[in-house]
């Protein structure tokens, strides 16, 4: 049969568009949600009227979502900042006075001039976090700056719980890189969602789970609340927020006490088989039986396992048959074999006692730990642990993986994925003179404010400079931030495309331009591209791009010849690598095509298990555990080499505090932000009008709360007053807010306020979860600024 | 939804009661034999059927109110053979149409009872179509038979309580006039009751949506609990005021006591109301 | 020869009620402000994004509503202006030079809110058109509703709201086309239409 007229199969045709009398450009939505999805920007009469989706080579990774879509409203946004503006009122007063491009460099020169001279180079701070995740506009080119001016460079701080914990086990650290490509996910029999909302978060991973699913996957949701995951999921289990390393080392008790466990992949591919001295807690090396210290570290100490043929301690390589259990006397060293430390701390783990810390059935944790370690391949998505023990959580997690060798394999991974800025050229363009920043975890800078020191040295900090992060929004304790990060600052510049929390608390305001007013690369952790972003218009009002921004601050502070190149060179100079060039990734290319498949399809991390640890293999024993960042503070090593259930910081039923804040909160994300970004958006707003808190009807009851109520959710540390919402999906005993919003959107306070700053120097991150409040009904018209 | 269908719930009052009382004192010329056509009966007939002519056209006027594009009204019988509402713009322009002639003829003397009867069928097609805009949609609480006896009710209603004021003015209330008045007055009662009785049971019926299934949650005609509370109180409210004004007309008329005309004009009034509410109320179950 | 008749699939088992296709209707057809053409209801608590059940019993479903292109369409035969019509290839039309703004569309089709009235002109956010360009501007004091995004379809491209679905559960193609995806899901997975009872037969069809 002939079809009649023309087929319907494409979504969207620059071809049609352009008859039609736009012009179409190539860019990418480029914010932090990571998946970095390709947009046409179609613009008529000068105008960006419409964001559409824009195919990637391969169809499957086709994606956009309704922020992307929405991003017109983004460049047209009312609260776009127009020009530089100084303070003219105290801060945070909103009184602004509009100065020249000029002035505003000039003063934010002979500042950072004045500081770096009398107090020295580290004196003012350079402070991004994931607003704009361009390579040459966004978060990574201020590390040029900071390196170059020697300055300091506050680290984010965020979501490196679980991933460091996760990543010491892999020899990575603190890096995202751990899952395999998300696509790869539909070749999974077994998919455990662990801490994560995927369909809200991360919609375009979600529907390779939910293609697995079809294909008659087994999919797990591991979650306090019942979230759309949960809803979707196979089986949903609801755990105590704050108790899933418990969880996930019960489900490593099962695997060991029913001998669920790979012992080929652990013998061959983990620390397994490896001895660890009594006395020191580190493997046992062939110097520590020689007593010759190789002369320099780049040469290999062989590691020492058992052989059971001979019965001795030998060197690996000549070891055909290596105990995987045991406790053995080598040379005059007590040693025990890694493994055999970890069945004995996970022995302490049995799900009839860890029922009781997750609240999960006992029969719940042994069956998910069988479906993980035998229905094959396996992977874990797991979302980030905002609880002070999201290192054992991670540490955890790799144990898993570990024992039933369902990593680096098709449909076999654990963790987060962030594979991005793999085949580039980052030395000349970061550091071209050298690493010279200071690095200041967010979460420990107050410590270094108030003790004006780091690492033992003075460290005093006077100014700030911050881009591409709405710090006061999100970052935890708002207050804090307020009342004594900020007053400890003497001078603080925000950069931003509109006006956020955080311009509103600074001393100059620069307008950025929108992601699509310039030009950029982008590389997707969620997909195996590297593509070109378009300018498809120029800077609106009087904004300008960063680079733009860096080469006048460039040229005032004397390094200027450091940004002679233009936008187009810089990412000449990032993709200038081998590498890049194999996989076709070359200027003209880019230029031509605007998308490149830099990465193959389905990626498997560490295929052939060639981890990045120092042994070549799964580090689920840690031999030395080191902080994340060196901050000069040591750490409890006894209770890391092997993960340690630790109760949350403060959301615990041991903490006594609960008497008197007996709910979790939870600040959730969704799907109608990206963290703050797209907060005043019109078309969102519309679907979604003002944040509201989310609590069990149980919970309401006893307080008198209906939904539509408004309510004050408060703690020692702050409020925020919002509209209730009753909701069944909540875990009785636990709040949620939405995060993202501004403070002038609630009727009064912010959902940031309640959260709190506690510094674990093992990971530094951020707990967002692990809060304690209480909610009470209040009379709206008490609040004077209700809208 | 009574304050934006405004105009649909007056255009709904004043057909009726035009074509009511066309199609009462028709029917009373009709019966009436010669002999008895008294001068304050022809007067009486006579005026009331020459009255409902402008209500028709104050009931046309005031429905394209409702519409958006009210210069665009001529459009709206192009679909004769499947719009129930193109149909009732036909009739109820028919009815206008058939009265202006009728009352041209009259003026001339001529009396004509093929128009008056093609008058009279307009009229009460035009009633049946706006009942059935309404029927045809299948909502809940508009699919029944009580839509009907709303709509063609107040023919009734509205017809007979307005031909017994016009006849308390020209003083024709006796004789057999005055039984065929008293008569129309019963049927109005008859409606009354039954819609008393349709009510009752709509009342029962009517129950807030709460099955959990796909269909309850994308139909418009889920109903919660406010809007079938507020529903009982406009119809609870309407069928009080229509039942004691017609009750009250009935008794006056059967008492035989000269009542003044304001009476029967606050009585008339107070059934106008009656409907009024009782038609507000039928609306509140539409889409919002 | 079979004629051609258009039809939407849904998969409610894929859907995740993210909103994208809303979002990308009301952008590509530069809705007004409010108005909503497609909407995504949440299956679940009276809430948006709440549960059906009690806790931990609990069940959530999304399930997007517009038009749903009636083979015997209820508004069609309402609409006492031939405003609204049906294309030879099913869709179903409103056209707003010809629309009276008599709402009874709205009163007619069993389905909640897919149609919007202007009661007003039409307000936005930018003061310049957005969306596709082939757009029709809308008109005060008539009915809007989706249309299948015709001027689309008809240059050979998909409806807005259908390529965009982040979890690919939305499809659209000629049913009466044997090798067309949507013939073929219809074929071999178990499907639903909403309403059925009322016997307009409508051309979006969901997987369950």
């Amino acid at each position: 049969m002939a079809k009649q007229g023309t087929s319907v199969s494409e979504v969207s045709s620059p071809e049609v568009s352009s008859a039609q009398g736009e012009k179409v450009f190539s860019c990418v939505c480029i914010g932090n949600c990571q998946s970095r999805c390709r947009l046409f920007v179609h613009v008529r009469d000068g105008k960006a009227v419409k964001t559409s989706m824009a195919p990637f080579p391969d169809p499957r990774y086709n994606r956009v979502c309704l922020r992307g879509l929405s991003q017109v409203q983004r460049i047209y946004d009312p609260n776009r900042l127009k020009y530089p503006m100084k303070r003219a009122g105290e801060r945070g007063e909103g009184k602004w006075e509009r100065i020249s491009w000029d002035e505003a460099i000039e003063m934010i020169t002979t500042k950072f001039r004045g500081y770096q001279d009398e107090f020295g180079k580290q004196s003012i701070a350079f402070s991004t976090v994931s607003g704009d995740m361009g390579f040459v506009q966004g978060i990574y080119s201020i590390k040029r700056l900071t390196n170059l001016l020697g300055a300091t460079e506050t680290e984010y701080s965020l979501d490196m719980s679980d991933t460091f914990g996760l990543g010491r086990v892999l020899g990575n650290g603190g890096v995202f890189n751990q899952r395999n490509d998300p696509a790869d996910l539909a070749n999974a029999k077994t998919i455990i969602v662990w801490a994560a909302n995927v369909p809200d978060s991360h919609p375009h991973d979600w529907r390779f789970i939910a293609d697995a699913q079809q294909a008659g996957a087994k999919v797990i949701v591991i979650d306090p609340r019942y979230t759309t995951a949960a809803a979707k999921a196979d089986r949903w289990i609801s755990i105590r927020p704050g108790a899933d390393p418990a969880l996930a080392m019960s489900m490593a008790n099962v695997i060991i006490t029913e001998k669920l466990y790979d012992e080929e992949f652990m013998l061959n591919h983990t620390v397994a088989p490896f001895l660890v001295r009594e006395d020191t807690k580190k493997f046992l090396r062939q110097s520590d039986l020689t007593g010759i210290k190789p002369e320099s570290p780049a040469i290999p100490d062989p590691y020492i396992v058992w052989d059971l043929i001979s019965n001795e301690g030998k060197m690996l390589s000549e070891v055909q048959k290596p105990a995987l259990e045991g406790n053995y006397i080598v040379g005059k060293f007590k040693v025990s074999t890694a493994y055999t430390l970890l069945r004995e701390e996970m022995a302490k783990y049995p799900p009839e006692k860890v029922a009781e810390i997750c609240e999960v059935e006992p029969e719940v944790i042994r069956e998910v730990a069988r479906l993980y370690a035998q229905n094959k391949p396996s992977s874990i998505y797991c979302g980030f642990i905002q609880y002070n023990n999201g290192l054992q959580t991670g540490h955890a997690w790799g144990i898993l993986a570990s024992l039933t060798g369902n990593i680096a394999k098709p449909g076999a991974s654990v963790g987060h994925c962030g594979l991005s800025g793999y085949n580039l050229n980052f030395i000349p363009y970061l550091f071209p003179r050298g690493m010279n920043a200071h690095i200041v975890p967010w979460i420990y800078l107050k410590e270094v404010l108030k003790s004006g020191k780091l690492k033992g040295r003075d460290h005093p900090i006077k100014a700030m400079f911050i881009i591409a992060s709405n710090v006061v929004c999100n970052a935890t304790n708002q207050k804090e931030i307020l009342n004594t990060i900020f007053p400890a600052l003497e001078f603080i510049v925000a950069v931003d495309m509109v006006e956020t929390d955080t311009t509103k608390y600074a001393d100059l305001v620069l307008p950025a331009a929108h992601w699509f007013e310039r030009i950029d690369i982008a590389q997707g952790p969620d997909q195996p591209h590297t593509t070109l972003s378009e300018k498809a218009l120029e800077p609106a009002y009087e904004s300008k791009s960063t680079t733009d921004i860096y080469r006048l601050i460039a040229n005032g502070m004397g390094i200027g010849e450091f940004y002679k190149h233009s936008d187009e060179e810089f990412i000449q100079m990032l993709i200038d690598t081998d590498l890049a060039r194999a996989s076709g990734l070359t200027w003209e290319n880019l230029v031509e095509k605007k998308v490149i498949q830099t990465l193959p399809t389905c990626w498997v991390n560490w295929a052939g298990n060639k981890f990045p640890s120092p042994s070549g293999r799964l580090e689920f024993y840690l031999e030395d555990p080191k902080p994340r960042i060196d901050c000069g503070i040591e750490i409890d090593k006894s209770r890391e080499h092997l993960p340690v259930f630790t109760p949350p910081f403060e959301a615990w039923p041991g903490n006594l505090l609960m008497k008197k804040y007996p709910l979790v909160y939870h600040t959730v994300r969704q799907r109608w932000r990206l963290h703050s970004q797209w907060h005043g958006t019109p078309w969102l707003r519309e679907l979604d009008a003002e944040p509201l808190v989310k609590i069990h009807p149980e919970d309401a009851g006893t307080r008198g709360v209906k939904t539509g109520d408004v309510v004050e959710v408060f703690n020692d540390r702050g409020h925020v007053v919002l509209k209730a919402v009753l909701s069944e999906e909540m875990r009785p005993g636990m709040v949620s807010v939405p995060k993202g919003w501004q403070r002038h959107q609630f009727i009064a306070g912010s959902y940031q306020e309640l959260t709190q700053d506690h510094c674990n120097t093992s990971d530094f991150n951020q707990s967002f979860y692990d809060v304690l409040c209480e909610v009470r009904k209040v009379d709206k018209s008490a609040y004077q600024n209700f809208k | 939804m009574i304050r934006k269908e405004l105009s649909l719930i007056v255009n709904s009052i004043l057909v009726p009661l035009a074509a009511g009382l066309f199609i009462f004192l028709a029917v009373f010329r009709l019966i009436l034999p010669d002999g008895t056509d008294s001068a304050p009966v022809k007067y009486f007939t006579g005026t009331g059927m020459a009255l409902s002519g402008p209500v028709i056209l104050l009931g046309i006027i005031v429905s394209l109110f409702h519409l958006g594009n009210p210069f665009r009204a001529y459009r709206s019988v192009k679909k004769i053979d499947t719009s129930w509402l193109s149909r009732e713009v036909f009739f109820t322009g028919a009815f206008f149409g058939l009265w202006l002639l009728y009352y041209i003829l009259e003026s001339a003397g001529i009396v004509n009872s093929y128009v008056i009867c093609l008058t009279i069928m307009a009229g009460f097609l035009s009633i049946v179509s706006m009942a059935n805009i309404y029927h045809s949609t299948g909502k809940p609480g508009w699919s029944g038979f009580n839509t009907y006896t709303g709509f063609l009710g107040s023919i009734i209603i509205l017809g007979s309580v307005a031909v017994a004021s016009i006849a308390v003015f020209y003083r024709a209330f006796s004789g057999e006039a005055g039984n065929l008045i008293f008569i129309s007055l019963l049927m109005a009662l008859f409606v009354t009751a039954l819609r008393f009785i349709q009510q009752s049971f709509l009342f029962a019926k009517l129950k807030p949506d709460d099955e959990w299934n796909m269909d309850s949650l994308v139909s418009g005609s889920s109903l919660n609990e406010a809007t079938i509370s507020r529903y009982k109180i406009f119809m609870i409210a309407g069928w009080l005021l229509s039942f004691t004004g017609i009750v009250f007309s009935l008794l006056f008329f059967k008492s035989g006591v000269l009542v003044l005309n304001e009476v029967f004009a606050v009585l008339f009034a107070v059934v106008l109301a009656g409907e009024f509410l009782e038609r507000c109320g039928f609306y509140i179950l539409g889409p919002e | 020869m079979a004629e051609k008749r258009y039809v939407m699939v849904v998969d409610i088992k894929r859907c995740i009620g993210c909103h994208t296709c809303a979002i990308a209707c009301k952008s590509g057809n530069n809705l007004p402000n409010e108005v909503w053409w497609n909407r995504v209801l949440t299956f679940g608590g009276k809430d948006m994004d709440t549960p059906h059940g009690k806790f931990p019993n609990l069940q959530k479903q999304y399930l997007t509503l517009a038009c749903q292109h009636c083979e015997n369409p209820a508004c069609v035969k309402a609409c006492p202006a031939e405003a609204t019509y049906k294309r030879e290839d099913g869709v179903v039309m409103q056209d707003y030079d010809k629309c009276l703004g008599c709402r009874l569309c709205i009163m007619a089709c069993p389905y909640d809110s897919v149609r919007t009235y202007n009661e007003d002109n039409p307000e936005y956010y930018m003061d310049f058109p957005i969306g596709d360009a082939m757009v029709e501007p809308q008109q005060k004091g008539t009915v809007s509703k989706c249309n299948f995004c015709v001027d689309r379809i008809d240059n050979g491209l998909l409806p807005n709201c259908v390529d965009v679905c982040p979890a690919k559960a939305r499809f659209f193609g000629d049913v009466e086309d044997p090798e067309s995806e949507v013939y073929k899901l219809l074929k071999s997975n178990k499907h639903t239409q909403l309403l059925a009872d009322k016997r307009t037969k409508p051309s979006v069809y969901f997987l369950i």
